[in-house]
């Protein structure tokens, strides 16, 4: 199977790809939406067949970036909210069925992840936290309607405390999670 | 048949009026996962994303070995994931891509990103047998080391990273170590 194959299946169970530098695939669920970073890799008894399932929804995702770069995503963006451990499954004969079935138990496996208590240990993450987990924190705060903790967080980095977040965590970053929150209240 | 959506994989010959000359998609394919074409010149490469052609050896096996070359090193990247799993590291099964931190065209992707169990990731470049560094590895090590990489795409988003931001402003003052990982290269490597 090449990854054009791959690609093809996924297409064929309702996933949606886009190209990038690491090319990804979507599936939205009701209250859910599923990425997939595919990849087939010929080993030399076996292939294996990569995915990174990971599970978050629309609304957190298209937040993030809001908060992130000041303008709602065109295209479909997805930042994980939960990770599957699983990231591959390995198989001598990788045929379109052993590659559904895989989907399947991705989708599953999706369903059953709780995203809100997830979302929850977002909100208790420490201000100093690296690389994207304070972007996700103050987005768990925005869509968890915590305006008293991001006004607080806001009063701080109007008096030139940035409270120990990275510097890539700017004051705008605040307002605009602290406008978000208000929407979900 | 061809589905509303698939991708055509059927060998063709495509005109290139514009290169005034001829090219044929050879029906293979590079471990990526792109096609190959044939040049009348007798040259081959694929089309990236952006629609740049870049030149690729053969996919015809029989004219090298860089095939065998491929598929040892990929081994020996899942053997050494394998022993750092035991160790207690989170290892991800796709490369994490970085970039130049002047927004330079070009990335390089150590083979492997890892989490240790003190919560540090860590980067792996696992080399067999001669193989040195690549132009884009020997630039860019240096500035994700010293904290000056941009980190690129949904991998190492996925592993905690912020696309498109230094790595100096996400807390890594220090950069990221990488280790280079050396195995034996196959007998006529």
């Amino acid at each position: 199977m090449t990854k054009i194959e791959l690609y093809n299946v996924l297409l064929d169970n309702g996933w949606t790809i886009k190209k990038g530098i690491d090319d990804c695939a979507y599936k939205q669920l009701p209250d859910r939406q599923i990425q997939v970073i595919p990849g087939i890799k010929k080993l030399p008894d076996e292939y294996q067949i990569i995915m990174m399932p990971s599970v978050s929804t629309k609304d957190f995702s298209v937040l993030v970036k809001y908060i992130f770069e000041n303008k709602k995503p065109r295209k479909i963006v997805h930042s994980g909210i939960v990770k599957n451990n699983q990231q591959s499954i390995y198989t001598k004969n990788p045929t379109r069925e052993v590659v559904e079935n895989y989907l399947q138990e991705i989708e599953v496996w999706a369903q059953e992840q709780d995203i809100e208590a997830e979302l929850k240990e977002y909100c208790k993450l420490p201000t100093d936290s690296k690389g994207n987990l304070p972007l996700h924190h103050l987005s768990a705060l925005a869509i968890s309607g915590q305006s008293t903790q991001l006004t607080d967080y806001l009063e701080h980095f109007q008096n030139s405390d940035s409270m120990g977040f990275v510097p890539y965590i700017k004051q705008d970053f605040i307002e605009r999670a602290l406008e978000a929150s208000k929407k979900y209240q | 048949m061809r589905k509303k959506g698939h991708i055509l994989i059927t060998p063709v010959v495509v005109s290139q009026a514009q290169e005034g000359g001829n090219v044929t998609n050879t029906g293979k394919f590079d471990d990526s996962g792109n096609e190959i074409y044939q040049r009348d010149s007798g040259g081959y490469y694929y089309i990236d994303d952006k629609g740049v052609q870049r030149t690729v050896t053969s996919p015809y096996e029989n004219n090298s070995n860089i095939g065998a070359q491929k598929l040892h090193h990929d081994a020996k990247v899942t053997e050494y994931k394998s022993e750092l799993e035991a160790r207690g590291y989170t290892v991800s099964d796709k490369e994490a891509s970085f970039g130049y931190d002047c927004g330079r065209e070009g990335r390089c992707r150590p083979d492997i990103i890892g989490r240790g169990p003190d919560g540090k990731i860590l980067l792996f470049e696992v080399k067999t047998g001669n193989a040195d560094l690549s132009i884009c590895q020997s630039e860019i090590c240096p500035q994700i080391r010293n904290s000056d990489a941009i980190p690129r795409g949904q991998v190492a988003e996925d592993f905690g990273l912020i696309p498109g931001i230094p790595l100096k402003e996400q807390d890594y003052p220090n950069g990221i170590p990488i280790e280079v990982v050396q195995f034996e290269g196959l007998k006529n490597d």
